[in-house]
């Protein structure tokens, strides 16, 4: 025998009281920041910009370098891949180097400060400054 | 009508043989892979003669390029350490991208990552041809995946097919998206019919499945640059005097490379 029609279930909030997580970091958004600062180090000659698309169930983060004088010429220096549904871990993909393993944050900085740093990055900017210089 | 040339070198100095290539085939735009020949020996080689060739340079080091146009008229657009995105404008003509790829092998990777690696460069390629606003777009390069992996063939890699008359339609639909095509001519050279070599790179190991020969050197058209393309692709055995096969047919590794080039003319 069935129950009779009972409204109250579209009254009730199912949701956990707990606030969702709204104010974390997250990598593209640590990503942005470094591109954001390239173009004032280099009198933005050589600026960059991240690009983001979702593949095979995977979020893949491009880091792109961009030289406005050489008619918006695109260079991409490296990629970061994560599931979509968690942030963490990464994948780092550069260059011929086997991909990289990244488990949080801390080791994201220290992934990007390792090739931001590199010679071979700063190479490529000077190289991209001076044709952009003509 | 232009030409151009692909070779992967496997890092051997052989400018002596390219330039046999690019002479003997009248090439216009040279693409290299592995070339491991410094900028110098290979123009000073190339020129030997007369001074045609120049050196267009780009960001990506696994590829160099040497053309009989001035350099200027190949401008990289778009690269990454995999391949390099050029504008061909030549006076006259309708602007074309280039797209120069070497992708990684199936040592290093599984066949999932090469199928992703595959759509990565097809993303870049739209992107592309939405930025510069036509898709007269050539695809060319080492792709270490022959024509009929997903990679080639599935709407989210090159999506390329094997028949002029399907890569007309332009684009395909599936589940309601509409998917642009390529044309890829390599596949009307599986095989060694008319004795030519059963594709550009030859592979025996003792396991089951084995197909020996591989098409991992291929050329993709889009179906607007068709109407200049007069099936004229060409997989090449000899560097003028020279064969780059050995007595057994395959790849000569010893003394050439381990992958044969490919040529072809475009008329745009």
């Amino acid at each position: 025998m069935s129950s009779a029609p009972d409204s109250s279930a579209l009254e009730v909030d199912l949701w956990p009281k707990a606030r969702f997580e709204t104010d974390l970091v997250t990598p593209v958004s640590i990503l942005r920041r470094q591109a954001a600062l390239l173009g004032e180090k280099t009198q933005q000659l050589v600026t960059a910009y991240v690009a983001s698309e979702a593949l095979y169930n995977e979020m893949t983060h491009y880091f792109r370098l961009v030289v406005p004088a050489l008619d918006n010429y695109k260079y991409e220096l490296f990629r970061v891949t994560h599931k979509v549904d968690q942030l963490y871990p990464l994948t780092g993909h550069v260059q011929d180097k086997n991909p990289v393993k990244i488990t949080d944050q801390s080791d994201l900085v220290g992934w990007l400060k390792e090739v931001l740093s590199a010679e071979s990055t700063a190479k490529r900017i000077d190289s991209l400054m001076a044709q952009a210089k003509g | 009508m232009p030409r151009f040339l692909f070779w992967n070198l496997n890092n051997k100095p052989l400018p002596h043989l390219v330039k046999e290539i690019a002479r003997g085939n009248n090439v216009d735009v040279l693409v290299l892979a592995e070339c491991a020949i410094p900028v110098g020996v290979m123009l000073t080689t190339l020129n030997a003669e007369t001074p045609d060739f120049q050196f267009a340079p780009g960001q990506c080091e696994r590829i160099q390029v040497f053309t009989r146009f001035h350099s200027g008229f190949l401008a990289p657009v778009f690269e990454s350490d995999r391949y390099s995105i050029r504008r061909l404008r030549l006076p006259l003509r309708d602007e074309v991208l280039i797209v120069m790829a070497h992708l990684p092998s199936k040592m290093h990777f599984t066949g999932e990552s090469q199928r992703t690696e595959c759509s990565l460069l097809a993303r870049a390629v739209l992107e592309q041809e939405a930025t510069v606003g036509h898709s007269r777009t050539i695809v060319l390069g080492d792709f270490n995946t022959d024509p009929y992996e997903h990679g080639f063939i599935a709407t989210d890699g090159f999506h390329s097919v094997m028949s002029k008359t399907v890569a007309r339609r332009k684009t395909r639909r599936v589940s309601g998206q509409d998917f642009d095509l390529f044309y890829n001519p390599m596949w009307s050279y599986f095989g060694d019919v008319g004795n030519r070599p059963g594709g550009t790179y030859y592979y025996e190991k003792a396991e089951h499945v084995n197909y020996f020969w591989h098409m991992f050197d291929q050329v993709l058209l889009r179906p607007s640059l068709l109407g200049g393309f007069s099936d004229d692709v060409r997989i090449l055995t000899m560097a003028g005097s020279t064969a780059l096969l050995d007595h057994n047919g395959r790849p000569d590794k010893e003394n050439a490379s381990d992958h044969l080039p490919i040529v072809f003319s475009l008329d745009f």
